[in-house]
Order: structure tokens, then sequence, then C-alpha cells
């Protein structure tokens, strides 16, 4: 049994093709996002800011990749990745909002405990809102900075 | 025996009296005994009794009415806020009535043209609602 090292030029087409998946998933959320309206509050901008972060690192990883540009670009991932998460809780929060107008807990919703509210919240037993939904927009990050990992021109350096 | 049909006169007069003043209050025709002595006055202060015990029945029919008039109070869906929405559904009964005008506006603005309020209807089903909830609140409102 043989190890060896991948070849630079396959090395470089999963660069491009994980690239290419985070647009992709990039591309389908903004649809997404357009078609639910998402954008009556200032809470629901952020995946609008966020898409708008993710596209400008994806450039930077894609156009010219240098060491710089690169690490600026997985510090934007890294805040997009936060703003996913406080999407999941934003969801979250609505569908807790929303549990005493579901017919089946209004007239339990208040005796219940917090963790059994929260969880159902979580779990979506109660509300409308997607609670993982958001969580693209961190697996368009990690795909880009997965296309970083030891990329050539961070060796350089 | 005399004392006694005194007794019951004095009552009925009592009685006359008090329904006349408490149907003047309420507006009604009034017709007030004109021969406190006679047996026809004691009749018709008897029927006097009768109708002031039914007015509880009537203040709560009118009460009804008065909350019905309330319900059918409309706020523009597109353009009334949050408070008046929530005014607005708190008089039509509609419990959580905070929640559901927050929905509301969330979900603004809503087509003219779209007079069963189907938008509306769809989005606030999402939150699996008690039966009649969604019409109430729909009742509540008017376009624009």
């Amino acid at each position: 049994m043989t190890t060896g090292t991948i070849p630079g030029e396959e090395v470089g087409i999963a660069r491009r093709l994980l690239l290419a998946l985070a647009a992709l998933a990039m591309a389908g959320t903004s649809v997404e996002l357009a078609l639910e309206r998402h954008w009556d509050d200032f809470v629901k901008l952020i995946p609008w800011f966020a898409l708008g972060v993710l596209a400008v690192a994806l450039a930077l990883v894609a156009y010219r990749p240098a060491a710089r540009r690169i690490a600026i670009a997985r510090v934007l991932c890294v805040l997009v990745i936060a703003a996913s998460a406080i999407g999941v809780y934003k969801h979250i929060e609505e569908n807790h909002k929303a549990g005493p107008l579901d017919y089946r807990y209004s007239e339990t919703w208040e005796s219940m405990s917090s963790a059994e509210q929260w969880w159902k919240a979580a779990t979506k037993a109660v509300g409308p809102a997607p609670v993982l939904a958001s969580g693209v927009l961190a697996q368009a990050a990690l795909g880009i900075i997965a296309a970083t990992v030891g990329h050539p021109a961070v060796r350089r350096r | 025996m005399k004392p006694l049909a005194l007794a019951a006169l004095a009552g009925a007069l009592l009685l006359s009296a008090c329904s006349d003043t408490s149907r003047s209050d309420s507006g009604a025709a009034t017709t007030a005994p004109t021969s406190a002595g006679s047996a026809t006055s004691g009749a018709t202060s008897a029927a006097s009794a009768a109708a002031t015990a039914t007015k509880p029945a009537a203040s709560a029919t009118a009460a009804a009415t008065a909350a019905a008039t309330q319900a059918t109070t409309k706020v523009s869906a597109n353009n009334a806020t949050r408070a008046q929405l929530q005014a607005a559904f708190e008089a039509a009964g509609i419990p959580n009535a905070s929640q559901w005008a927050r929905e509301v506006e969330e979900y603004r603005p809503y087509s003219t043209t779209d007079t069963n309020m189907t938008k509306l209807r769809g989005e606030l089903a999402k939150y699996n609602p008690a039966a009649g909830v969604v019409d109430k609140i729909v009742a509540t409102l008017s376009l624009p």
C-alpha cells in the first residue's frame, strides 16, 4: 500500500468545486429569502448582509488568491458562521413566541417549563420558522474556508 | 286578613315605583299607575315588577349586541398600527391579541384584490390556531 500526495491539479479542481458549491448555496439562499420576503425588519436583513459578506469572501478566494486575501476571507466566513448561529437562534425564538398561538398548547403553554417550551420551539413542534434554515449560510462559509485549507498562496508565505 | 291585604298593596306600590324609575332610566316607554288604590293599579304594578325582573336578561342582550358591534369594528390590515390591531382583536375577543397583531403586521402588505385575505389566512394557518381564530381576525380587518 502506498501513500502519496494528491496531485496539485486535482486539489485545484476540488477547491473550485467547493467554491462552486458555496456559490450554489448562496444563490439558492438568495432565491429562498426573496420568496419568503425576508426583509421586514433589521433582523430579517441579517442573512442578506451575510450573503453579501460571503460573496466578498468567495471573490477574495476565487480571484487572484493571496495569503492576505485568504486570511480576510476566512475572517469574513467566521463572521457569517456567527450570523448563521444567530439566525438559528432567532428562528427558535420566533417559534417560542408562537407557542401560545397553537391551539394544542394555548391552554397549557404558560404552565409548561421553560425547557419544555424551548424544546418544542427548537424542534419546530410549535411555530412556523424553519429552525436550521440559516445553517446553509454556515455551510457555504465552511465550504469557502475548506477551499483555502493548504492553499498554495498561504503555503508560499 | 285586612292588614295582610294592605301590606300586599303597599308592596305592589313599592315595586311599581321601582320599576317605573328603572324603566325611565333606560329610556323605555313607561305607564305610570293612575290610581294607587285600585285593583287595576295593583295588577299593572305586578306587571311592571315582572318587567323589572326581565331587565338583567335585556341588559345582557344589550351588552352582547354592543360587543358584536365592537367586534365588527374594522381596522386597516395594511395601515393600522400594531396597537390599533391589538385593540381591535381584544375587542373581538381574540386571545393572544398582541401576538396576532404582530403577525398581521409582519405579513404586510395585503393586496386590495385579495378580499378574502387568502394570503393572511395562509400565513396565520402556519401557527396552528384554534378553529375560528383566523376567521375572527380577518373579520376584524379591512382593506387597504
